[in-house]
């Protein structure tokens, strides 16, 4: 029954967002978009209390005495302020800035490890013919492929380069040899753009295809056989 | 000033010594001898005077001309723009001394010379007259304030303790401005300001010395430079927040400190002897309350600043003035050069351009866009509805071999019987059709394996996304039993990084299990490098590089980390699979990648899964279709109206790096 | 300076957590887990703190009469809040809540996605008329094409296994890789001017 029950409200959930392509904005959609929206937020801040502020914060604090834990305590009571109306809000800004310099030091060191060596090192090893044996391909194909990925990654980096000097009587330009690499590079980016974009609608066009066979599984239980 | 009754014709009063009748212009203050207030002085301003004495002697003596040419100590300190004192003007020569001595606060340099203190004394004298002839009072700190009190002069006590009592006394001239009241009559007491008024008008130091007002008894308060700022400023300074005439003040600070600002400038300018300036013309007191008794109620009180309760010092904005996006031609002729004079007309023509409206042509037509959207939408929606009623019309499945989903095989068949492997199921929920249907080939043959799956997330809805992901691979799959379901893991990043090298720290009470980390899914985990494998089941591409930036590092050689991406996701990870590190040893792909891993398994699909492959083809190439159809028509007729648009044809690079 | 107690602790907590990354030293190890953890517990708080800002939001116009929509969501948020509380995550009433209308909604919005992209799609060329735009649906048409099966035909063989592998990993991987680069480098300006205290996002 409870299956059933489900079910049925899925179908109409269902139904309701998929009308927004026929009738836009319409009661309905809306009614089904704010009870969504609140549903995710409910969850989202249960979670959060039970998953990470109880077990973190509240039971070392209580049942095991940990008086560090007091820190967070602070940290969260200040955070919380953000809340509130008024100027008090304000003693918000810094729990917002503890989160904001924790991130902030994290992204920098993975960005660093994680992405701008080992990505520069390939975009360097992409012509390395050593490379062409471990993979089993041949070098011929290694080296066409290598220098598009050098050529594409270098004209791409260099199309997002803004810096131009001031020169005298003219306006401020990029250098020539710049400016004819971001040419280049734009090939690259709307490239890249366009298998993103096919892959966003790939990804959507299994949602929907997900959601009506959602609505036919819950009609076929209904339709006689 | 006191508030205490006073005989009509009194000029002063009897009790407070303040004015109670204002001077008229044209009214100089007259000089007086001061030599018997000499010693009322405090010894350590003597003391600075008989140094100044030495150091300079070819000052003229005291008393001379300090009435008379005193209307330069309404300038600030320090912003005389005169290299040489001039002989005829010994505040000059003051002002020149005291730059020399800059290792004076501010409050004491004002009080730090023989001619100063003259004028403090003519002041007395004058009982806090207002003139534009007297040098001003600096604001005093008021910590230092009480300790000197018993050497200051009794007015000078007077206004102290009364500014320790928070009372903001104004002048006549100055209650006159507030209250609007009549001249010649006794000026009543201006309303004590609360505390919190007060606070709001306090200044900074460098406010002060860009300004200071013309005024002996300006409220101390006020013009506070004082760091004893109370509890909710010392909060407000501390957590940041400055009121926004403050903020106004702050190219005042930085000429005072720097460079001359126009104010400077017309200080350099000679003056004549009672010709003021007009920006001093307009702060002088009786000039302030004659224009108050003279016209219009109408005109301002400025209510915050070091110009608080005056009336009319500032001309209001009007209409004219605050006329946003026009500027008034100013007066005289611009001489520019001819590039000068080209840049500006391109600058013309780049506004002119930017507000002139785009042709209608090329605007949405919103029935059009109606239509268009009911087309599509209905020919994709009848697409998908298509295979589950024909299954002819179901494409059949694809027999590709991708080499990152060989990649992947090997790296599960690597797995060990009964291994460790952690799975983030770390995708929105709107991405689950896809990513289940990409995942679940290798879960499935993990959990054949007898892998001791750890499922986490870094989705808020993680914990049932989790629930959710094994339940669909089949019923016979239950948590704790064949995985285990660590939940939420917060933080983002952060959460991620301390995860990898510390998640006893992280999971220390998870799931609702006090002995969490004494199971057999967790009891030889302490790194996540202990794990055989990670899985990282994602839509997100931030999300695919969050754990390749955060995790991989953490998980050394021998633990490799394997993906499944959504095709939204693919070319932004795909250069992590490329690296010679390997940073990513495997890639599947969305539903094709999920396919192509069964077919190098030689597993049969299912009929859902089969009818699910045929509508979502079936979308696709209908989506295909209809850009591709559609889409040609459009650019030509695009082209066309472009071309036969009457606008300034558009910059291409410009439009596609827009597009 | 606006907010020097925020960015003292920014400043402080993030040149640790940095220099902990790098030196793995013991006396920063211990430091650089303890700022995390409470960095994670924040981040827990921040969610919640998220969520009853939207209750007061929404509350403030129920009170207004602005908004029956509003009311749905604030019963809506809280039933859900203490159903999923009460009976904790992954149970089964959650489990119910979660396919019943968390999934179905969020599932068939990224559906309606669909139907929108393609318009957009189909109206680009005629906005903007131009090379690149022609390069770019050349690029999203073939890679669909050799994503998909034709019904009575299947995968296209040279689409399907030459031209849209090469398409994704090689011109696209490249172009992707320099996006990469770019983004690591963003990322690490960003992170410098906010450890740096030039930049002050929490100084509201």
């Amino acid at each position: 029954m409870a299956s059933l029950l489900s079910a049925l409200v899925a179908f109409i959930i269902t139904l309701s967002v998929l009308s927004y392509v026929f009738f836009g904005d319409w009661a309905l959609f809306r009614v089904v978009m704010y009870l969504f929206i609140g549903a995710a937020a409910g969850y989202g801040g249960a979670v959060a209390l039970r998953s990470v502020l109880w077990p973190m914060l509240f039971r070392p604090l209580i049942f095991q005495r940990q008086l560090l834990a007091l820190v967070p305590l602070l940290l969260v009571a200040l955070l919380l302020t953000k809340a509130l109306r008024g100027k008090v809000s304000r003693w918000g800004n810094v729990a917002v800035g503890y989160l904001v310099g924790v991130g902030a030091a994290v992204a920098v060191g993975g960005a660093v490890r994680g992405t701008i060596f080992p990505q520069s090192v390939a975009t360097m090893d992409a012509l390395n013919l050593h490379l062409a044996a471990q993979k089993g391909i041949s070098p011929f194909e290694f080296l066409v492929t290598g220098a598009f990925m050098l050529v594409g990654t270098v004209t791409t980096l260099a199309y997002f380069h803004f810096g131009a000097r001031p020169q005298r009587n003219r306006p401020p330009q990029r250098a020539a040899w710049i400016t004819a690499l971001a040419t280049v590079g734009q090939w690259f980016i709307a490239v890249a753009f366009g298998a993103l974009f096919a892959g966003v609608l790939l990804a959507a066009a299994t949602a929907l295809a997900a959601s009506i066979g959602q609505l036919w599984q819950f009609l076929s239980i209904l339709l006689p056989h | 000033m006191c508030g205490k009754p006073n005989p009509a014709d009194a000029e002063v009063c009897r009790y407070c010594h303040a004015r109670l009748k204002p001077i008229q212009p044209g009214d100089l203050p007259q000089p007086k001898p001061t030599g018997a207030l000499e010693a009322m002085l405090p010894p350590w301003i003597r003391e600075l005077r008989a140094e100044s004495e030495m150091e300079e002697e070819t000052l003229p003596l005291p008393g001379e001309k300090t009435e008379a040419d005193g209307s330069e100590g309404a300038f600030p300190e320090g912003e005389s723009a005169s290299p040489e004192p001039d002989a005829d003007d010994p505040l000059a020569a003051l002002w020149a001394e005291e730059e020399e001595d800059e290792d004076l606060p501010d409050w004491l340099k004002s009080l730090g010379t023989e001619e100063e203190a003259s004028a403090v004394a003519a002041l007395a004298e004058e009982q806090a007259a207002p003139s534009a002839g007297e040098p001003p009072e600096a604001a005093e700190p008021k910590g230092a304030a009480e300790e000197e009190e018993s050497a200051l002069p009794d007015w000078l006590a007077g206004e102290q303790s009364a500014a320790e009592a928070e009372e903001a006394v104004l002048p006549d001239w100055l209650a006159e401005g507030v209250v609007a009241e009549p001249a010649g009559e006794p000026a009543e007491a201006a309303a004590p300001k609360g505390a919190a008024e007060e606070e709001e008008n306090a200044l900074p130091d460098g406010s002060v010395g860009a300004y200071q007002p013309p005024l002996v008894e300006a409220p101390s308060e006020s013009l506070s430079a004082s760091p004893f700022v109370e509890s909710e400023e010392l909060a407000e300074a501390l957590l940041g927040e400055t009121p926004d005439w403050l903020q106004m003040l702050a190219p005042e600070e930085e000429s005072a400190s720097g460079e001359k600002s126009p104010a400077e400038e017309e200080v350099a300018q000679p003056l004549t002897e009672g010709e003021l300036p007009s920006w001093l013309e307009a702060l002088r007191p009786v000039a302030a309350a004659t224009s108050v008794l003279a016209t219009d109620e109408e005109e301002p009180v400025e209510t915050q600043g070091p110009l608080a309760g005056l009336r009319g010092v500032i001309a209001p904005p009007t209409l004219t003035t605050l006329r946003p996006g026009k500027v008034g031609v100013l007066g005289g002729k611009l001489k520019l050069s001819d590039e000068e004079e080209r840049q500006a007309r391109i600058l013309q023509d780049l506004i002119a351009e930017s507000s002139r409206p785009l042709p209608p042509s090329s605007l949405p037509d919103k029935k059009e866009q109606k239509v268009l959207r009911w087309s599509v939408g209905l020919l994709m929606l009848l697409a998908a509805f298509l295979p589950f009623f024909l299954p002819f019309l179901r494409a059949p499945l694809p027999r590709r071999v991708l080499p990152a989903a060989i990649a992947a095989q090997r790296l599960i068949d690597d797995v060990p019987q009964g291994a460790p492997v952690l799975v983030a199921v770390d995708y929105s929920p709107a991405f689950s059709a896809e990513m289940e249907a990409a995942a679940a080939p290798l879960v499935t043959d993990l959990l054949a394996k007898h892998a001791r799956i750890v499922a986490v997330s870094t989705q808020p809805t993680g914990p049932d996304l989790i629930s959710h992901f094994f339940a669909a691979l089949g019923s016979d799959y239950r948590e704790s039993e064949h995985y285990l379901n660590l939940g939420y893991l917060s933080g983002g990043t952060a959460g991620l990084y301390a995860f990898a090298r510390h998640p006893r720290l992280v999971f220390g009470y998870a799931a609702g299990h006090d002995r969490i980390w004494n199971t057999s899914f967790l009891s030889t985990i302490h790194t996540a490098a202990d794990f055989s494998l990670v899985l990282v089941i994602t839509e997100d591409p931030e999300t695919a590089r969050a754990w390749v930036e955060q995790v991989r590092p953490a998980l050394g050689e021998h633990t490799p980390l394997l993906m499944v991406i959504s095709t939204q996701a693919e070319p932004l990870v795909e250069p992590y699979y490329e690296t010679a590190s390997q940073q990513v040893g495997g890639i599947v792909t969305g539903i094709v990648g999920g396919l192509a891993y069964e077919a190098i398994r030689g597993r049969p699909l299912t009929a859902a899964a089969q009818a699910q492959w045929g509508a979502y083809s079936n979308i696709a190439l209908m989506g295909l279709m209809i850009i591709a159809g559609a889409g040609l028509v459009n650019l030509v007729l695009g082209w066309r109206e472009r071309r036969n648009a009457p606008t300034l044809p558009q910059d291409e690079d410009l439009d596609d790096e827009e597009a | 300076m606006k907010a020097p107690v925020a960015t003292a602790v920014a400043m402080a907590v993030g040149i640790v957590v940095l220099v902990g990354y790098f030196i793995p030293l013991s006396i920063f190890t211990g430091l650089r887990m303890l700022l995390l953890q409470w960095a994670i517990i924040l981040a827990g708080a921040a969610l919640f703190v998220g969520m009853v800002n939207l209750s007061q939001h929404h509350w403030a116009r129920i009170r207004a009469r602005r908004g029956v929509g509003s009311a749905w969501l604030v019963f809506s948020l809280w039933a859900t809040f203490f159903i999923t509380f009460y009976f904790a995550p992954a149970s089964l009433p959650t489990r119910w809540l979660f396919d019943a209308i968390l999934l179905p909604a969020s599932v068939a919005l990224l559906g309606v996605l669909a139907v929108s992209l393609t318009v957009a799609a189909v109206r680009l060329p005629r906005r903007r008329p131009g090379l690149f735009t022609i390069l770019f649906l050349t690029t999203t048409v073939l890679i669909l094409l050799g994503s998909i099966g034709i019904p009575g035909v299947g995968s296209l063989p040279f689409v399907s296994n030459l031209l849209r592998p090469w398409l994704a990993q090689v011109p696209a991987a490249a172009g992707a890789r320099g996006i990469l680069l770019g983004v690591a480098l963003g990322t690490v300006a960003t992170g410098l001017r906010i450890l740096l205290g030039s930049d002050r996002p929490y100084s509201e």
